[in-house]
């Protein structure tokens, strides 16, 4: 009768009312619930969460092992703990000392020789801020009662999990619908001293240690973001490239990114891969390491070795062989629909393959899921256009094709690319550098020119672009873009007013704003 | 005297519960007494704003409650029993039953719901030494109370 009250106050209809009890009477019979969500993060909440408004019994399983160094964090995943957010606070904090010299070219009497941020300050608001958000997942997973467990959940047979309570009893359930959304962990390099010495994402932001000197070796977007805010902080950072920047992402932005951070003094080691890590009779840290291209051996002193090198799915402990789900390369294979190859076990956010790993998508993703599955709905992902920022302190922000995708689709010969280089207003009075300050349009050639994506280097890139991936969504064309008027001052407008192509070989760097 | 005023820190009056059988015992100590509850996390700023004046109120109206604060994330039980959603959340308890529960840092409600169920306190005294000196002697008389119960009815009737 629990089942008729929670039914009838998420306010569906009195068919669907009906449906939904028959349906669940049924399960209730032959299962403990009707879904069970493995992994407490941005999908498996999301799907948790819209599946009790359909009035579906869910059990919700989050934990988290500890990192080799000893860090833990409270439920609502990477994201919520040692991602996006965190991430997003230490970049503003870096962005904020960036700020204070520039508060000086504006008139203000601030003393700005020697700034120094307070790491141990800075690390204790941000884990209260996470600490605060890991209340309030708990209450509202409480509100919306979704019935949640600390405990990692492993498959028995295909319709069956078990748990083992923190008492240490193995407890078994049963489920209709089984969500896996365990997410992904950082790799560690398989060297010497990579476990016992080296950091990950999972651990700085709780650092209790100031970073100091510090080698990031990986340059995706969570290495070269590190890198950054600790640049910003004022410590001494340098990026070891096993190959390329920002593997994936549109080349000529990623190198233009590269060579921004290396205009504000972050040092590269490029083509080089690390050998080993010792710690020195001085408690620092001695990574060797070889450049493959030049075929040399050398090696450096740090404080701190941060790996950025990739992430993992957690497969391992969730026993998929005895649900007979299928993986590749720790990842679980999904079809349109996040179904596995077990028809009633589905997987959605970065534990699935071949899908961009962001909050945004798996939060997207698991409600659809919820709702086809317990809401009759037929909606899919889209997981096409799907707009993204690295928030470097100038950030790079995308979304739909890069150049290369779009001359490999369509054939150069079909496509147009709108460029320019732009000056900020408020960069001119404290002289920053606005040298890759430099945004593009990739369109069709012909036609009303659809536009098939957008890249821009600059302030608030994350900002500027969302809007655009909506107008993308609608099918923004060159022709509707340069009939826009601008709103001024502002970056964004930068975009309306694209007129240089590359194919004219005309320079894009501007003369002044306003003509 | 002075001694005694730097040994207030070694008769903190307010009791942070371990556990819900901490909490119950606690409660069910209380006897006849109010008891009120803080709801409180190590990462609730204003939590720590209020955190002084509740040791303060904890002495002022130590002859009609105490004062007990219950960290949510230790325990979790109990937040869910009293439905606390955000920090801090503030129950009034006596013999058991809730009589009230409210939100927010404001010292001000605190005191006026003390007042409602306790009565109003002096929070100064006043003598012609002025306002320095004069709060001493008070504090000094509330813990020479709890030291020396036997000197306690003296030094009550001493306070008018």
């Amino acid at each position: 009768m629990m089942l008729l009250k929670s039914l009838r106050s998420s306010g569906t209809s009195r068919s669907v009312l009906l449906l939904r009890c028959a349906g669940s009477l049924r399960n209730a019979i032959k299962f403990d619930y009707d879904l069970v969500v493995l992994g407490g993060g941005s999908g498996g909440l999301a799907c948790a969460k819209e599946a009790v408004a359909y009035g579906a019994r869910v059990l919700c399983l989050d934990y988290v092992k500890p990192t080799p160094a000893g860090t833990k964090w409270g439920v609502g995943g990477t994201c919520v703990n040692v991602g996006c957010i965190p991430k997003k606070l230490m970049h503003q904090a870096s962005l904020l000392g960036e700020a204070v010299h520039e508060a000086v070219a504006y008139g203000w009497n601030v003393d700005d020789r020697d700034i120094k941020p307070d790491w141990k300050k800075l690390v204790k608001v941000v884990q209260n801020h996470i600490k605060s958000v890991n209340w309030v997942t708990r209450v509202d997973l409480r509100d919306k009662k979704v019935e949640y467990v600390n405990s990692i959940g492993s498959f028995v047979d295909p319709h069956t999990i078990q748990y083992k309570t923190k008492q240490g009893e193995l407890k078994q359930l049963t489920a209709q619908y089984v969500v896996i959304a365990v997410g992904g962990r950082p790799r560690y390099p398989p060297i010497k001293g990579a476990f016992e010495l080296g950091i990950t994402s999972d651990d700085i932001f709780s650092y209790e240690k100031e970073p100091g000197r510090t080698l990031v070796v990986g340059a995706g977007y969570v290495g070269l973001e590190c890198a950054c805010f600790l640049k910003g902080l004022g410590y001494d950072p340098t990026v070891m490239v096993r190959s390329i920047v920002l593997r994936g992402f549109d080349r000529q932005m990623s190198e233009f990114l590269a060579a921004m951070m290396t205009e504000r003094g972050i040092r590269f080691l490029n083509t080089t891969i690390p050998m080993g890590v010792d710690r020195t009779p001085e408690g620092k840290l001695l990574v060797q390491y070889r450049n493959t291209t030049t075929q040399t051996d050398e090696s450096d002193v740090f404080d701190t070795v941060l790996w950025a090198i990739g992430r993992k799915g957690l497969i391992g402990d969730l026993n998929l062989g005895a649900a007979g789900v299928q993986t590749y390369n720790d990842k679980v294979i999904v079809d349109h629909t996040e179904a596995t190859n077990v028809p009633h076990i589905f997987a959605v956010g970065d534990i699935i393959y071949g899908r961009p790993e962001l909050t945004p998508v798996a939060i997207l993703a698991g409600r659809l899921l919820a709702r086809r599955l317990f809401a009759g709905s037929t909606q899919l992902m889209d997981y096409t256009d799907v707009a993204t920022t690295v928030f470097t302190p100038l950030e790079y922000s995308c979304v739909g094709m890069s150049e290369e995708m779009a001359i490999e689709r369509l054939g150069a010969d079909n496509i147009e690319v709108f460029h320019g280089y732009y000056k900020p207003t408020e960069f001119f009075i404290p002289q920053k550098s606005f040298r890759h300050c430099y945004l593009k349009v990739v369109a069709e050639l012909s036609g009303d020119q659809k536009i098939l994506g957008l890249h821009y280097i600059g302030p608030v890139a994350g900002e500027v672009i969302q809007g655009f991936a909506a107008a993308l969504k609608s099918g923004l064309t060159v022709k509707t873009l340069l009939n826009t008027v601008g709103i001024h001052p502002t970056t964004a407008e930068e975009f309306t007013r694209l007129s240089v192509t590359k194919r004219s070989g005309v320079d894009p760097t501007p003369a002044s704003c306003c003509s | 005297m002075a001694a005694a005023a730097k040994d207030k820190t070694s008769t903190k009056k307010v009791i942070t519960v371990q556990s819900k059988d901490d909490f119950d015992r606690v409660v069910a100590e209380a006897g006849n007494k109010h008891v009120l509850v803080e709801f409180f996390a190590t990462w609730c700023g204003p939590c720590a704003l209020i955190g002084p004046r509740l040791e303060e109120l904890a002495q002022e109206y130590a002859d009609c409650l105490v004062i007990v604060k219950v960290d949510v994330d230790d325990n979790e039980d109990l937040a869910e029993e009293y439905d606390v959603s955000s920090m801090p959340s503030f129950l009034i308890i006596k013999n058991k039953i809730k009589l009230e529960q409210f939100v927010g840092s404001s010292g001000e409600k605190v005191q006026s719901t003390l007042q409602k169920f306790c009565g109003k306190r002096d929070e100064k005294t006043t003598t012609a030494a002025g306002a320095g000196p004069s709060q001493k002697p008070n504090r000094v008389v509330s813990m020479i109370k709890v030291v020396s119960p036997s000197k306690a009815n003296v030094m009550h009737s001493d306070k008018k």
